[in-house]
């Protein structure tokens, strides 16, 4: 399914987590060279920097050559509409495959700029048909994205598939009239706590090992519309629009107020008692939609005194936080993580221990020790074979 | 998290016994930080409480006493740097790590309110009168020796910035005697120069080790300001005369090229080149003017899509270049 190299992709896993260790000063130079040996990685990836640039220029390239296709097609006094958008969306996939495939680029900034563009013309040639139907803009929008997230792996379109799915559930609730109305909050939540749910069951998962990226920005969206479907304003705003009336109150107001309110601070408590950073810094950047939600229909202070109050309780309480884990308690700490790394979270052991000893030929499950290890190794086993 | 893995490559005979102790006993003791959410939080704390006290200023202007005003901005700029002179570590021409995240922001905010205090002073009693540049002239060389002596890079950076308003403010009262056109001219040179003067602080800063890490910010302003005031000076005059600067922007393009390959900077070798680029572009578009109407649209998209795949094939050669 995926367009890359499977062994190269599970090889730089490793050797990243080597790299790791090295710049942290436990693994020696020499260690990492003999692991670079083993565990060749192949791919084009160059330096962020020109990463950014190679795809800032081939975004560039791309429109100027449907400029110019335009501009020969106008001269020519054709009208090709939606055809020229499709014809120049398959062209830039083919494109693509070529420099992925045959030139190994992975993350280069040409596949993403190609990738990109690709996806952008697609979505104009569908676009110029117009179509009032919203269910199958958002059900086609959705399947095109994810195409293109499970053959790269990519995370923006992983992102555009979620919500486009999230248009798709909430354009078809909305046709069941005013049930599907009254009950839409409800029905995002659960959606949203399914798919979470989903992937955060799935994310050290041997079959999604190459998706681990996608999956996080996934469930950082899930997060968010799980608390989005609940807030107050949002409820109030847009059933408001959806039934075309002008209410005072709502039914269930208590139950939104407690949602908009109490969910961030759950997600802190959660992140910070489970260890999951995803969860801690969903909620706190939830907790300013909190407060603005409030704000909006309970003018308790003048903005300044209000801006005044936050400010002086914020620099307490981190001053306490601080001072509280000058020893680290509860496994917590406040001191810079020596490598601010993803890895961390993510659990990658799993899937790097399948796939390494699947291709070299190492029983797996043998440690004893290892429980979780051992049958992660088993799946990745039956997996490849 | 990670020890499988090590361990796999330990028995494969990639690492040694004692990386691999080592590693497990980093794991095991590791600890989950949560020092960016804390940084983040103070942040949006002190920002929060300037932006407030502003506004509280702003709107009691009429109600509250200007001295009772002053005095307490005062005593809050007072009292944050008593507390930074208190916890900092000794000076030192090298790095001196910060004494905490906690620290840094105090005397942030320490520095904001003295910002507030001078521009207050200047707004209600116009102390300075209309020597504006001596308004700005004060903040900026308090900015430039709360940096050095707090060792702040943020500081710094909000020094150069008031470096840019005071050469600018100086400059705008004379350039009002002569005819509006001119005053792109005096802000281009005006710029240009800056950019050098930055150039020169980078180099020197590593040249005599004095603050060495400082280089990095002084750097990246010369180089955006170099090129922004190189690049409009090329647009400001007409076609021919303008060749001098095209020449010069191709020797900033050589120095910094080089330079940046030199220190092995992706980051400075991707600017030098999109700067480059849009000097090239523009000497480019200015050119085919000149040619009729008709052709030159087609000839302006020729241009991007050769360039874009001749800058795409220059990227990953310099790419190439910088790992070798």
């Amino acid at each position: 399914m995926i367009i890359y190299n499977k062994t190269w992709l599970a090889n730089a896993v490793i050797v990243g987590l080597a790299e790791e260790q090295n710049q942290q000063g436990l693994l020696s130079d020499t260690e990492l060279q003999a692991i670079r040996g083993k565990y060749p990685v192949g791919f084009y990836t160059p330096n962020i920097f020109i990463r950014i640039g190679l795809f800032l220029v081939t975004v560039i390239t791309a429109v100027c050559f449907e400029r110019l296709v335009n501009l020969i097609l106008f001269d020519s006094g054709l009208n090709p509409g939606y055809r020229l958008y499709l014809i120049l969306g398959l062209l830039n996939y083919v494109a693509l495959w070529l420099i992925v495939k045959k030139k190994s680029h992975y993350r280069s900034g040409v596949d993403d700029g190609l990738l990109l563009m690709s996806f952008i013309w697609l979505l104009i040639s569908i676009e110029w048909l117009q179509s009032d139907n919203y269910q199958a803009r958002a059900i086609f929008i959705f399947l095109l994205s994810l195409y293109f997230a499970l053959r790269f792996s990519d995370m923006l379109m992983s992102c555009i598939s979620y919500l486009s799915l999230t248009a798709f559930l909430y354009f078809t609730w909305q046709k069941l009239g005013p049930t599907g109305i009254s009950t839409m909050p409800f029905a995002l939540m659960l959606y949203s706590g399914v798919i979470y749910l989903f992937v955060s069951r799935n994310i050290s998962n041997i079959k999604t090992r190459f998706y681990v990226a996608c999956m996080i920005t996934i469930q950082v969206l899930t997060l968010i519309t799980f608390y989005v479907a609940g807030n107050y304003f949002v409820v109030k705003e847009v059933g408001e629009i959806l039934n075309h009336t002008k209410n005072e109150t709502m039914p269930l107001n208590w139950f939104f107020w407690i949602w908009t309110t109490m969910l961030p601070a759950f997600y802190v408590y959660r992140g910070i008692v489970r260890k999951d950073r995803i969860s801690l810094r969903v909620g706190l950047l939830l907790c300013i939609a909190a407060a603005i939600t409030v704000r909006h229909y309970y003018n308790l202070m003048p903005l300044e005194l209000l801006f005044i109050l936050t400010g002086i309780i914020l620099i307490v309480l981190v001053w306490y936080v601080k001072k509280y884990l000058k020893t680290p308690r509860h496994g917590i700490t406040d001191k810079e993580p020596a490598i601010e790394s993803l890895s961390d979270q993510l659990k990658l052991e799993s899937l790097v221990i399948s796939d390494s000893s699947s291709h070299i030929g190492i029983p797996p499950a043998d440690t004893g020790t290892q429980m979780g290890g051992g049958r992660f190794g088993g799946g990745g086993a039956s997996g490849t074979f | 998290m990670s020890n499988s893995v090590f361990e796999k490559l330990h028995s494969d005979g990639l690492i040694a016994d004692h990386t691999l102790e080592n590693i497990r006993k980093k794991n095991s003791s590791a600890l989950f930080s949560i020092h960016w959410e804390l940084k983040a939080l103070l942040y949006i704390g002190v920002m929060l409480l300037s932006t407030g006290l502003g506004i509280l200023v702003y709107k009691n202007i009429n109600t509250i006493s200007h001295q009772v005003v002053l005095g307490t901005i005062a005593a809050l700029t007072i009292a944050c740097f008593i507390w930074c002179y208190k916890n900092k570590l000794p000076f030192s021409p090298e790095k001196v790590e910060s004494s905490g995240a906690f620290a840094d922001y105090i005397l942030l905010l320490g520095t904001l309110s003295f910002l507030s205090f001078v521009g207050y002073l200047q707004f209600q009693y116009g102390v300075f009168g209309d020597r504006y540049g001596l308004a700005t002239f004060i903040p900026m060389v308090f900015l430039f020796i709360t940096a050095y002596y707090f060792d702040h890079p943020g500081i710094l950076c909000m020094a150069i910035a008031n470096l840019a308003l005071w050469m600018g403010v100086s400059v705008t009262p004379r350039s009002l005697l002569e005819n509006g056109d001119f005053s792109t001219e005096i802000a281009i040179y005006t710029y240009l120069n800056l950019g050098l003067f930055l150039l020169l602080l980078a180099i020197a800063s590593k040249r005599y080790h004095f603050k060495k890490h400082f280089s990095f910010i002084y750097h990246q302003f010369a180089v955006h300001l170099t090129f922004v005031a190189l690049i409009s000076g090329y647009s400001h005059y007409s076609y021919y005369p303008a060749f001098i600067w095209l020449i010069a922007v191709a020797l900033a393009m050589w120095f910094f090229l080089t330079d940046a390959l030199k220190h092995k900077s992706f980051y400075f070798v991707l600017l030098t080149v999109i700067y480059s680029y849009i000097a090239l572009s523009i000497f480019v578009v200015r050119s085919l003017d000149f040619l009729p109407r008709y052709a030159v649209t087609y000839l302006y998209i020729l241009y991007f899509i050769v360039s874009g795949l001749g800058l795409i094939f220059t990227l990953i050669y310099l790419n190439r270049k910088i790992k070798a």
